[in-house]
């Protein structure tokens, strides 16, 4: 009896189920095809302020957002090229004197702001308030030099700053401006000032909470004009205030004030949570960039914060984010991300390289004298400097550490270009640095050898000759480099010591003479002719090594305030490439990788090496 | 004295952090055109130019003015105030622990207490196995263990809904096992529960399969009532056991008010209803079934009244949680989910619509999802230590004489565990618990760092790496005091509980 209730009563159930499941399967339908309108980004660090131009706002992640926001005169492409952008503007030289020297920049008529109003060349005035030291503490908004400024600007103490004459003068018809330098600017593209909506700074100095009117707005910017050609210091330093602070609040909602939020991108920043996550929507009056993407184009652009690697990976393959990227990436970044089947992964080089360099003096900014292995220019210093950079296992340190995440890297042989420009095979087939390539890195350590061995006889793979202390930051790739090149450089009578590691590499340090040789990173944030000029002029700001030459000094010098035709640029870079490699200095190791990956649904991204090199392109994006 | 170990302790943290790294060091590889003028500014703006243990009395001066009313913590390398970054902060913290910390407590000290019942038995030696394996692992491996299970694969599930037979039955044969060792007794019954359990959990699942539960969930009226009359069966159980029939027709009459009140229930659940419409439900529910503890029976009314209100209070959470799941399939299929519901990090989905931002189910349900992995994160590692600590101390108490005491007297095994040994065996947990709620406010540094949250936790990172002495001083100062107050609290709370304590002074 109870055998056959237990029976029944599982019947039971079992018809349930049946029936259920009959049912469910005629009431389930798939989910929508709908396409996709939305990309949420990486960001590997918090998106602390809308405004990416002051100098705690200075950061990629800010700059991000900045470049959805806003567009001037020129953007980079993926291969480091700036671009012109005709839809906003046009910029022309004028003069070309050796002490007037005029740039004309003209902004296209038409154009508005995300909030109707007209966009014109006095949109342009702020930049001057924000990188020229003398402005600002003849307004008395403070010398950048020793107080800080009304406008608290990363920009003070460059270039534009520094050679630009009197104030712009701007046309009759507002729409085109004309500044005067003291000395022809060779990088002068990237001198352009960008547009920002000094009639919104203006209202917001006024402690205004909303757009303003058309007429407001006229009258506002009218204003500007007044209180930037007077000087007008009381109302500066309020813009000022403003300018600094008011940005900074993340968390964006609908009470946050809209005159922020004002943008002349391609996109509106909407909604923010401080330490999370940044919404942007489509800007319907964008016109001054390229055009946005028709078809399935984005709508919705996200940027979610996240600073674990490990976790963005998996937030990748999981949906929470479509698009990844690392710019220092590991092999195992490489492989846990080409597992995912969900996406496309694109390794490229980066503008941020590695080199290697030896002393030969005192740090620039130092009087302790460097006494060790390498100084001085006597022939004993030039070749263990030679011998050195001989042994240092180039070749092998990239198939070890780059070739699983890039397998065309290659090491990189100057720091004037990048690989792939035409530029780069000729000064690289000219300055001598063929040396380090020549033959295998065997027979160039056994020359090595050979070279310390004239003036340490004894010197072997076994009785180390000479000890260097290598300087760097610490990570985990240079402590990997450095073991690499230290089992080589052994082999050529060198033992290779690490200085102040495990610790931290200050400023004191980078100035101190206790080091032989550094091993660096820099980035480019920019593609100049005045490029890299600093790390070899005697009293450049990056030049710790001592390194001084007449003729290098000369040419740099030319090379940051002459106006040169390509040739010409090229001649002097080799002549100073032909010094560094006469007088054994350094070597570049190679350019740093980057993995962009993202879901495969969505098209056009190519990511590029400077700038905002993930988004660059944003307006080609669609699914 | 507390406020000279706060001063002693700030000063040395203010100069070991000031000393330990050097901001300028960024500009060793920097090729800013203007880096000049870069140094100069950071050296002004940061007063690296006054020596850390000068520096550490500027800062102070902002303190001591909070005295009359003009804290001034500073600002941070961001240029934000550093209290409003801590303000910001706190909540998030306390949204991302307090959950955990919860379940960790509720679940490690039954299963502790179980454990302690069972003492050597095979459930006994299995969770002792588990919690020591628990304890030992690092919470950002846990983490993405369970990203790769609970929100990946689980979405990916999600997508064709059918479990296979053969996991189907895996899992009701650890169903079964798991309750029979709970439940214990002698062989005989040990089988029948496994079998029993097994093979209920077995066609539940393949029920809920075949029906794609996983992505229309819901209870149902039914649903409700099995879990409102099964509160009241385990509530009256524990509190008064089921041979006191008025106890017990008082906790069923609370599950009949919960089931009953399904329907009507409802009309207080529509898109606009916020969270003191919750709080109305559990009022009426409570209420009611007050009035029937209290009707019941005139004697022992207390305990027939509480034993129905705790009926009522967790029968009326699955109430509650149906009416979250009847979102659970438009809040699956919409535009900002796109089939993937479980987040492996954020703490809110960034594209709900205004429409479904402003309904309070689907914004409670993505609330919820988001936390789901780093709540089951934090209680996993934690929970082992309440297990252990728990299972200990009740072993300690059953051991006393007045424990042999009670069972010499012939009262029933329930009331010896329940009311003689239960209550002792909590009093020592009460200092663990006080301090364990202050740790909470210091952030948990790895898990938000691995779930993307901001909170103390990540703003303390934040402050060592980028060197951000106002803040961390600020995160540093907070969590001290917190501390030096938790330990009070502790000590006036065991005051409290502890009558022994209480009476002797």
């Amino acid at each position: 009896m109870k055998a056959k209730s237990f029976v029944r009563a599982l019947g039971l159930v079992a018809a349930a189920a049946l029936t259920t499941t009959g049912l469910a399967t005629v009431v389930a339908t798939p989910a929508g095809a709908s396409t996709k309108s939305t990309v949420t980004l990486l960001s590997t660090g918090e998106i602390t302020s809308l405004n990416s131009g002051t100098s705690d706002g200075y950061t990629t992640y800010n700059i991000d957002v900045a470049y959805l926001t806003g567009i001037g005169f020129t953007y980079y492409n993926d291969k480091a090229t700036l671009l012109d952008n005709p839809a906003f503007g046009s910029q022309k030289i004028v003069k070309k004197k050796a002490k007037d020297f005029e740039i004309q920049y003209t902004v296209k008529k038409g154009q508005v702001w995300s909030d109707g109003n007209p966009i014109d060349a006095v949109d342009l005035l702020l930049t001057h308030v924000l990188v020229t030291s003398k402005y600002s503490a003849s307004a008395g908004l403070g010398d950048p030099a020793k107080d800080k400024p009304a406008f608290d600007s990363i920009g003070y103490g460059g270039a534009y700053g520094e050679h630009v004459v009197g104030l712009p003068k701007i046309s009759a018809d507002h729409m085109s401006l004309t500044v005067k330098f003291d000395q022809p600017m060779p990088d002068w593209k990237l001198l352009a000032p960008t547009p920002s909506p000094v009639h919104a700074l203006e209202q917001l100095a006024d402690g205004k909470k909303k757009l303003g009117t058309p007429a407001q707005n006229l009258a506002a910017k009218a204003q500007f004009l007044k209180d930037f050609t007077k000087k007008a210091s009381a109302r500066l330093k309020k813009m000022g205030a403003k300018w600094t602070n008011g940005y900074n609040n993340m968390n964006i909602n609908k009470n946050t004030n809209p005159l922020l939020l004002i943008s002349n991108g391609g996109f509106i920043v909407s909604k923010g949570t401080a330490g999370a996550s940044v919404t942007l929507v489509r800007n319907p009056k964008y016109t001054s960039g390229p055009a946005l993407a028709t078809k399935n184009p984005i709508k919705t652009i996200v940027f979610k914060e996240i600073t674990d690697n490990a976790a963005a990976v998996q937030a990748l393959q999981n949906g929470d984010i479509d698009v990844y990227y690392n710019t220092l990436p590991t092999g195992a970044d490489k492989s846990a991300l080409s597992g995912i089947g969900s996406v496309v992964v694109k390794t490229a080089v980066s503008g941020n390289y590695s080199h290697f360099d030896l002393r030969v003096g005192p740090s620039n900014g130092s009087d302790t004298p460097y006494t060790g292995a390498f100084a001085g220019d006597s022939q004993k210093a030039k070749d263990l400097r030679h011998a050195f950079l001989l042994a240092l296992p180039r070749q092998q340190i990239v198939d070890t550490l780059i070739k699983p995440i890039m397998s065309s890297a290659k090491p990189m042989d100057t720091q004037f270009a990048f690989a792939g420009s035409p530029e780069y095979a000729a000064l690289v087939k000219a300055s001598g640095v063929a040396e380090y390539s020549a033959g295998t890195q065997a027979a160039r350590t056994a020359k090595a050898l050979a070279l310390v061995q004239k003036y340490y006889p004894d010197a072997s793979a076994s009785n180390s000759a000479v000890t260097i202390k290598l300087a760097h930051a610490d990570s985990a790739t240079r402590r990997n480099i450095t073991a690499l090149l230290t089992a080589e450089e052994k082999k050529a009578g060198f033992e290779v010591t690490e200085f102040n590691l495990p610790g931290f590499f200050g400023d004191a340090e980078n100035k101190s003479s206790a080091y032989d040789a550094t091993m660096y990173g820099f980035g480019l944030s920019s593609i100049s002719q005045g490029n890299s000029v600093d790390i070899y002029k005697t009293d450049g700001g990056n030049n710790v090594w001592g390194w001084s030459n007449a003729s290098v000094d000369a040419n740099a010098k030319s090379l940051a305030g002459d106006y040169l035709s390509d040739k010409q640029v090229a001649a002097k870079r080799l002549a100073i490439d032909k010094v560094v490699h006469d007088n054994y200095w350094g070597l570049p190791l190679y350019q740093n990788p980057t993995i962009t990956a993202y879901t495969k649904a969505l098209k056009n991204v190519k990511p590029g090496l400077i700038g905002s090199p993930t988004i660059w392109n944003y307006w080609q994006w669609h699914y | 004295m507390m406020l000279l170990i706060v001063f002693g302790a700030s000063f040395m943290a203010y100069n070991l952090e000031a000393l330990s790294s050097d901001p300028l060091a960024v500009f060793a590889e920097s090729t800013a055109k203007n880096k000049q003028y870069l140094i100069a500014r950071m050296i002004r703006d940061l007063n690296l130019d006054v020596p850390p243990p000068l520096r550490f009395f500027m800062w102070l001066k902002g303190i001591i003015s909070g005295l009359w009313g003009h804290l001034d913590l500073g600002k941070t390398r961001d240029n934000i105030y550093v209290i409003d970054a801590i303000g910001q902060a706190i909540p998030t913290t306390f949204r991302l622990v307090i959950a955990s910390t919860i379940l960790a407590i509720v679940l490690g000290i039954t299963i502790g207490m179980v454990t302690a019942i069972r003492q050597y038995s095979r459930f006994d030696y299995v969770m002792t196995f588990i919690s020591f394996l628990l304890f030992s692992l690092p919470i950002f491996w846990v983490a993405v263990l369970l990203k790769q299970y609970m929100a990946i694969d689980f979405n990916n599930f999600l997508a064709k809904p059918d479990i296979p037979i053969p996991l189907v039955i895996i899992f009701g044969l650890i169903a079964g096992l798991a309750m029979a060792s709970i439940i214990g007794g002698p062989r005989s019954r040990f089988w029948k529960i496994f079998a029993g359990v097994s093979i209920g959990a077995t066609l539940l699942l393949e029920y809920l399969s075949l029906t794609h539960w996983f992505v229309k969930p819901g209870l149902g009226v039914i649903g409700v009532g099995v879990l409102a009359f099964g509160a009241a069966a385990v509530v009256t159980q524990i509190s008064t056991g089921l041979d006191n029939r008025r106890s017990l027709f008082a906790a069923l009459g609370a599950a009949t008010v919960v089931t009953a009140g399904y329907f009507p229930l409802h009309l207080l659940m529509g898109a606009k209803a916020n969270f003191l419409s919750v709080l109305a439900i559990f009022a009426i529910t409570l209420v009611l079934s007050a009035l029937i503890g209290y009707l019941v029976e005139k004697t022992d009314r207390a305990v027939n009244i509480r034993t129905a209100v705790i009926t009522a209070l967790i029968g009326t959470l699955p109430l509650i949680l149906d009416r979250f799941m009847s979102e659970f399939g438009g809040y699956l299929n919409s535009d900002a989910v796109n089939g993937r519901p479980v987040p492996t990090l954020g703490q809110a989905n960034d594209l709900l619509t205004p429409q479904q931002s402003n309904n309070f189910w689907i914004q409670g349900l993505d609330f919820t999802m988001h936390l789901i992995l780093p709540t089951m994160a934090l209680t996993l590692i934690s929970f082992a230590g309440y297990v252990r600590f728990s299972r200990g101390s009740l072993l300690e108490v059953l051991n006393m004489d007045y424990i042999r005491t009670a069972r010499a007297k012939g009262l029933t095994e329930r009331t010896v565990i329940v009311r003689h040994a239960m209550r002792n065996a909590l009093l020592p947990l009460t200092t663990i618990l006080v301090n364990d709620f202050a740790g909470v406010i210091g952030g948990a540094i790895i898990t938000e760092r691995v779930f993307g949250w901001k909170g103390m936790g990540q703003l303390f990172n934040q402050a060592l790496v980028n060197y951000d002495l106002n803040l961390f001083m600020g995160v540093f100062v907070i969590s001290a005091i917190l501390t030096v107050l938790a330990n009070l609290i502790a000590d006036l709370l065991f005051g409290v509980v502890d009558p022994r304590i209480r009476i002797r002074k």
